[in-house]
């Protein structure tokens, strides 16, 4: 006769059972890189569901190391600015905080987590990408976790929900099966946080279409308040801050100026000035010149390639010493923002004139209801 | 493990009192500012019960301390729950534009204070024990029930507390607890919550879905609403029965009933129970008269939905069951029987179109819906069905798109495959809440069988994992 005593015994062994097996895979898979368990090779080398969890491996990442600078933005910074860069032998170690699609909500927070897990940081070098500032954008997105910010390790309580979950059981399984189909694979991340596996796949006219249908915008006084708070704890803290705006193709510049909102970068620029002189690059110069597709120095027209961002870094350290083409970033003050604006009219001017096809063909990109 | 090593040592006061720190640590860990106004509303009640106990030899007296108890405790809920709702309809009727007080409402409010003002009552009734502070505390916070139910009465609970058989670990009892808990677990996490966009994607284009759609909404939330309250109250009548402690049972698998009266006898039963008890006959019930009783039974309900949720659509709910509940009175007083198909379907459908008002966020929400699944807005099929369905033309189908996605687009499911999922999950569920036995049935008449308990140790396993779900934040858009 079955017993009530066995019934639970079967009950609690099955439960715990497949309980632990289950959050033991997820622990040695680690998906995410944040057990501390080691990579292996044909098992968990590379992570590719890394990139959706960003937010928590940086977190986690970064408090596991002891660095002197930090890089930190967007995805364009995410993927164009290498920590380990010559241009940073000095400056080392390095680390890249930036990460896809941060609000400047979120790089608030990071930076808070960097300076307070980072006793040794000293310099800290913010490349802002313009469109933050004048989106209406949620203030973080999904995987931000304020209660990581400060902290060393990951709590209990999120390290029970990650090793209890079916999702990192699946990031897990898929990641196993990647790493045994393609057992060279590189990561997607390198070990100071520099992304290197950028999507290839976008086409390089995937984020002129986006800006130049977008409808009336306006500059997002919450998003300003978010960066002086980014410059208030630099200065509260010693640290060195860099600041510069990103660039992008001026095909991507100029789409913005053709939805209607061009007027947004120089109220920006002047904002951002009477906050803070800062080195723009994001405009029209020689390099963010060149035909559409012109994937050597852009991956697409929003993103730079690593070379770029080499030359970023070089004219931010050197200034005017910089071998850097002498209209690609320049120092912008408060007193001197107005001359800067004049140049880039000027200069719009004359890209508008040799390159009319471009123009054509952004335009076109336009919906019919949004002209 | 504490609760019953404590009972082991015969430390019967410690035990409760460690049940009571538990319970109220339970509802503290949602919100610490509520916990003391659910302390403070325990101690007023626990007085004003006491009062009326040692009064109640004069009846006026311990009237006046009655009367004093309820306006506290309805006050509560009126400022908490109603006050921005009274505002609201005031500032919609007349030319005020009064400021709203944007209260943040008390967890499990409404039931602890209806739990409270049914004590108060029985105490002025009826002869009852006279219980402790730390009995009486925790009859109202006993954790498994505090939040969403079922409604206790005091006898149900107290006497519960104090018996022999009740200090000793049960292998049955735990059994059947864990058991019942699972299952409720799982009718929350694996339908309801599975069911909840289904029905979001339909309410929030109320004005936009087709017939196919409204009806895929209307029966989505019928089984989400059941699956989510049944699976709540399965969980607290399990988590009771690990302590040894029987609750009552709050669902009888509603939609097999095969009236209005069956259904309310099936669904929240102690909420039923409780406005019969204490509305509905102090009201004075059948004894006036069919006008009386009527006019009884609609305020008794309006009341009821009222208790459901601040929103005008709540109490229009209410009332049409109390129509539905007058209606059935009145038919069977006519002596009329139907066969037990047609007063099933008859029934459900009334239940299901009650169910559209409930979740409708308006009344004109709910209007534009209960027009469609009508068919005052058409209907939709998809084209690639015009060939199989011709003979529906001329009935005024219409037959759009290619593909089930265009024509239906609000039917949760990217490809025609996944709707077909999606609707035959409907029908699965549907097929189960009227033929299959309910969570407590399954217990009772399955255990102690050792599949079972691999099973249901698997299912627990299942719920767990699904609950932490690291969000994620697709990258590769960037």
């Amino acid at each position: 006769m079955q017993s009530y005593s066995s019934f639970n015994a079967i009950f609690l062994k099955t439960f715990l059972g497949s309980s632990l097996a289950l959050a033991l895979f997820n622990l040695l898979a680690d998906p995410f890189a944040v057990m501390g368990v080691a990579r292996v090779k044909a098992w968990n080398y590379t992570k590719p569901d890394l990139g959706n969890h960003i937010r928590l491996y940086k977190a986690v990442d970064l408090a596991n190391q002891d660095i002197k600078t930090l890089v930190i933005g967007a995805s364009r910074v995410e993927e164009g600015i290498d920590p380990n860069q010559d241009n940073l032998v000095a400056h080392q170690p390095a680390y890249n905080l930036a990460m896809a699609g941060a609000t400047l909500y979120e790089q608030s927070r990071y930076l808070a987590h960097a300076i307070q897990t980072q006793p040794n940081l000293e310099t800290v070098i913010l490349g802002i990408d313009l469109w933050l500032l004048y989106s209406e954008l949620p203030s973080f997105r999904p995987g931000f976790d304020e209660d990581r910010i400060g902290q060393k390790r990951l709590s209990i309580e999120e390290w029970l929900k990650i090793n209890f979950s079916f999702a990192t059981s699946e990031a897990g399984l898929n990641m196993v099966k990647a790493n045994r189909q393609n057992p060279d694979r590189e990561n997607d991340y390198s070990p100071n946080g520099l992304r290197t596996n950028a999507n290839a796949d976008v086409p390089f006219i995937h984020w002129i279409k986006f800006v130049v249908n977008r409808g009336p915008e306006s500059v997002s006084d919450t998003a300003f308040a978010d960066l002086q708070s980014m410059f208030d704890l630099c200065q509260a803290h010693n640290i060195k801050l860099i600041v510069f705006t990103t660039p992008a193709h001026a095909s991507h510049v100029e789409a913005l100026h053709i939805s209607g909102n061009g007027h947004l970068i120089e109220e920006i620029k002047r904002r951002i000035s009477a906050m803070t002189p800062f080195y723009d690059f994001y405009g029209y110069s020689q390099l963010t010149y060149g035909p559409l597709e012109e994937t050597a120095i852009y991956r697409d027209s929003s993103h730079f390639q690593l070379s770029v961002g080499d030359l970023i870094v070089e004219r931010l350290l050197k200034g005017q010493q910089a071998n850097v083409p002498e209209d690609f970033g320049i120092w912008v003050t408060a007193e001197h923002v107005e001359a800067r604006l004049r140049q880039q009219r000027e200069a719009r001017s004359v890209w508008l004139q040799d390159n009319q096809e471009i123009v054509e063909t952004v335009a076109a990109m336009q919906d019919p209801e949004q002209k | 493990m504490g609760y019953f090593a404590l009972s082991a040592f015969r430390l019967n006061i410690i035990r409760k009192i460690w049940l009571l720190a538990t319970s109220l640590f339970f509802y503290g860990y949602w919100s610490l500012p509520h916990l003391y106004l659910l302390m403070a509303s325990i101690t007023i009640n626990f007085v004003i019960g006491s009062a009326i106990a040692k009064t109640k030899p004069n009846r006026s007296q311990a009237k006046v301390f009655l009367i004093a108890g309820i306006v506290i405790n309805l006050s509560l809920i009126a400022y908490y729950k109603y006050a921005d709702f009274l505002i609201q309809s005031v500032n919609s009727i007349s030319t005020s534009s009064i400021a709203l007080l944007n209260i943040a409402l008390p967890l499990a409010i409404s039931f602890y204070t209806f739990t409270q003002i049914a004590y108060l009552v029985d105490v002025y009734r009826e002869d009852i024990p006279v219980y402790n502070l730390l009995d009486y505390s925790l009859f109202v916070t006993f954790f498994p029930q505090l939040i969403a139910g079922p409604i206790l009465r005091h006898n149900e609970m107290i006497p519960e507390l104090s018996r022999s058989k009740q200090e000793r670990f049960s292998e049955r009892s735990f059994a059947l607890g864990i058991s019942l808990f699972t299952l409720g677990l799982a009718k929350k996490m694996l339908i309801a919550d599975r069911l909840s966009p289904w029905v979001a994607e339909v309410f929030t284009h109320a004005d936009l879905v087709s017939f196919v759609e409204a009806w895929f909404g209307a029966l989505s939330y019928t089984l989400q609403l059941y699956f989510d309250f049944s699976g709540y109250s399965d969980m607290a009548v399990g988590l009771g029965w690990l302590f040894n402690i029987s609750l009552p049972i709050n669902f009888n698998s509603p939609y097999k009933a095969v009236s209005i009266i069956d259904f309310w006898r099936r669904w929240h039963i102690t909420l039923s129970n409780f406005l019969r008890d204490y509305l509905y006959i102090p009201l004075g019930g059948n004894r006036k008269g069919p006008l009386w009783q009527k006019g009884n039974l609609v305020l008794t309900m309006l009341l009821g939905g009222l208790w459901h949720g601040a929103g005008w659509t709540f109490v229009l709910w209410g009332g049409l069951h109390g129509l539905y509940l007058t209606i059935n009175h009145q038919w069977r007083k006519s002596g009329i029987t139907l066969p037990g198909l047609i007063g099933w379907l008859l029934t459900f459908l009334a239940v299901v179109l009650g169910w559209v008002l409930f979740r409708a966020s308006s009344l004109a929400e709910a209007t534009v819906l209960f027009k469609t699944l009508l068919g005052g807005n058409g209907v939709v099929l998809p084209g690639n069905l015009a060939a199989a369905l011709s003979w529906l033309s001329p009935l005024g189908v219409e037959f759009v798109g290619t593909s089930a996605s265009t024509a239906l687009p609000y039917l949760s499911g990217t490809s025609s495959q996944e709707l077909a999922i999606n609707l035959g999950t409907i029908v699965l569920l549907l097929f189960a809440v009227m033929w299959l036995p309910n969570a407590q049935e399954i217990v009772e008449k399955y255990l102690p069988s050792p599949v079972i308990a691999a099973t249901l140790g698997v299912l627990l396993t299942y719920c767990l994992f699904m609950m932490s779900q690291p969000s994620e934040f697709l990258y590769f858009q960037f």
